[in-house]
């Protein structure tokens, strides 16, 4: 960030004699808000943006104007906010860079605007990463909000920047507080399934090979299939009602089994994988396959207990 | 970066992740299959006419073989009625331990024994096997039989009705066959 602050102070300095010697561009009130800012009195500098504004209309249009504003907003949430998630001055900052950088026809400042804009995109992005770390599923949708922030403002300052693995592991991991949330409630968390499935899908669209996500649809198509049996079927359900849970049931055990399949190609040796393709055999009632894969799980304990 | 630091956390996160998943056992796979034969067994309490003398006193639904699916029934049916009968359930481990029941049901590890277990009925008793083929067993009345991995059952209604056990026509239509 040093270097930021040395690349202020020269903007800064441009800023001031530009500001003077240009008679056209003449705004005490942005004069004001410089030295405001210079001498650190950020939230002093910020009470002038609207002032500079309502004074000096043609600030609207300088690039230069908008460029000082992102810094304002951008120190007062280092500094007085202590870079809080889900600070309005970060995403105010934010949007003073990108109005900058769409002013700037000469695109004098529009590299380290643009850099400025990766930095902010960094906060929105471990803001999002540390809700996941926390397990912190209450914040789930604010997960989801920093994240295309992030996507946004990485997308502007680096047109070309490839976001597949990080698309990768955040969609993987929203997966998994859906998937958290649904299992602290299956009753009435019934209707995150779907978007459970959905991101853990979308990981896989990026990767169909990923592991962690193949691995988890299985276990969870296996495990919603015995859900509809052991938790939700009365057991003074009448026989037709037992008909139709059991095709559901059958339903999630068949599209349990090829995720579980492919990642037994990737770890044969993973026990837990190969306990997970038996007991979607026996729930299959394919007991001869069932049988096959206790047997390959015996051999592996076996061996592991060697 | 912070960015390139943080991503090194999510992978971490992912490890976690994985080695913590609930895995899914065999045995919650076999408690489902249970439960849904506990189901079957306890509708084909309800859905017999039972002879009058039949239907005083607790209801005995008797298992042999399976003590798993025993222990599962004896709970989860626990304190359950048909009529005005209580329904109790026995567990039997050998053919000679098998006493006076309503409903009996002989697990498919069993199936060798049916013909000992046939001798030891007195045809007051309606027999629920697992057989592969129902044909091979006179003295099945019901036989649960797997269909696309799904339970079914069918009925042997001459057997049934020589043994003087009719079965409500709507659970009749409900059967995969009668013969």
């Amino acid at each position: 960030m040093t270097f930021f602050k040395n690349i202020l102070s020269i903007v800064l300095i441009f800023g001031v004699i530009s500001t003077t010697i240009s008679q056209s561009t003449y705004c005490p009130e942005k004069m004001l808000l410089l030295q405001k800012y210079k001498t650190k009195a950020y939230e002093n500098a910020l009470g002038y943006v609207d002032t500079v504004l309502s004074q000096c209309p043609d600030q609207n249009q300088d690039p230069y104007f908008w460029h000082v504003c992102g810094f304002i907003n951008l120190d007062i949430f280092k500094f007085i906010e202590n870079k809080e998630a889900g600070s309005p001055t970060k995403s105010k900052a934010a949007e003073c860079f990108i109005k900058s950088i769409n002013l700037d026809v000469e695109k004098k400042y529009f590299d380290l605007n643009s850099k400025l804009l990766d930095y902010v995109s960094t906060f929105y992005y471990n803001d999002a990463v540390k809700i996941l770390q926390k397990f912190d599923i209450k914040n789930q949708d604010n997960a989801i909000s920093y994240y295309n922030s992030f996507k946004n403002l990485k997308g502007i300052a680096n047109p070309d920047y490839d976001f597949n693995d990080k698309d990768l592991d955040f969609y993987f991991g929203i997966g998994m507080l859906y998937k958290m949330r649904y299992e602290k409630d299956k009753t009435n968390n019934k209707n995150l399934l779907d978007s459970c499935i959905n991101y853990f899908n979308k990981s896989l669209e990026i990767d169909p090979d990923q592991y962690s996500a193949n691995y988890n649809l299985g276990i969870m198509y296996h495990n919603l299939g015995v859900d509809i049996i052991m938790e939700e079927l009365d057991i003074d359900a009448d026989l037709e009602m037992v008909i139709l849970m059991q095709e559901q049931a059958v339903n999630y055990f068949s599209k349990s089994l090829p995720f579980l399949k492919k990642v037994y190609q990737m770890k044969p040796q993973e026990t837990s994988i190969v306990q997970g393709i038996a007991a979607v055999y026996y729930s299959l009632n394919d007991m001869e396959k069932h049988v096959e894969y206790m047997n390959i799980l015996k051999g592996l304990e076996s061996n592991s207990g060697e | 970066m912070p960015g390139r630091f943080k991503i090194l956390f999510l992978f971490g996160l992912i490890i976690f992740f994985n080695s913590t998943s609930i895995i899914a056992q065999p045995d919650p796979a076999k408690a489902s299959r249970m439960k849904v034969q506990g189901i079957y067994l306890y509708s084909f309490a309800k859905n017999v006419y039972w002879p009058s003398n039949y239907t005083t006193g607790d209801f005995t639904i008797g298992i042999y073989g399976s003590k798993d699916l025993f222990n599962l029934l004896n709970t989860i049916f626990k304190d359950k009625v048909t009529g005005s009968q209580k329904i109790v359930w026995d567990f039997y481990e050998s053919a000679s331990d098998i006493k006076d029941c309503h409903l009996l049901f002989v697990s498919k590890e069993e199936t060798s024994m049916i013909s000992k277990v046939t001798k030891k009925l007195n045809q007051k008793t309606l027999l629920v096997t697992e057989l592969e083929d129902i044909s091979n067993s006179s003295s099945s009345m019901i036989n649960f039989v797997y269909v696309q991995s799904k339970l079914k059952f069918q009925l042997n209604k001459s057997e049934s009705e020589k043994n003087n056990f009719k079965f409500k026509q709507k659970f009749a239509d409900l059967a995969y066959s009668i013969i």
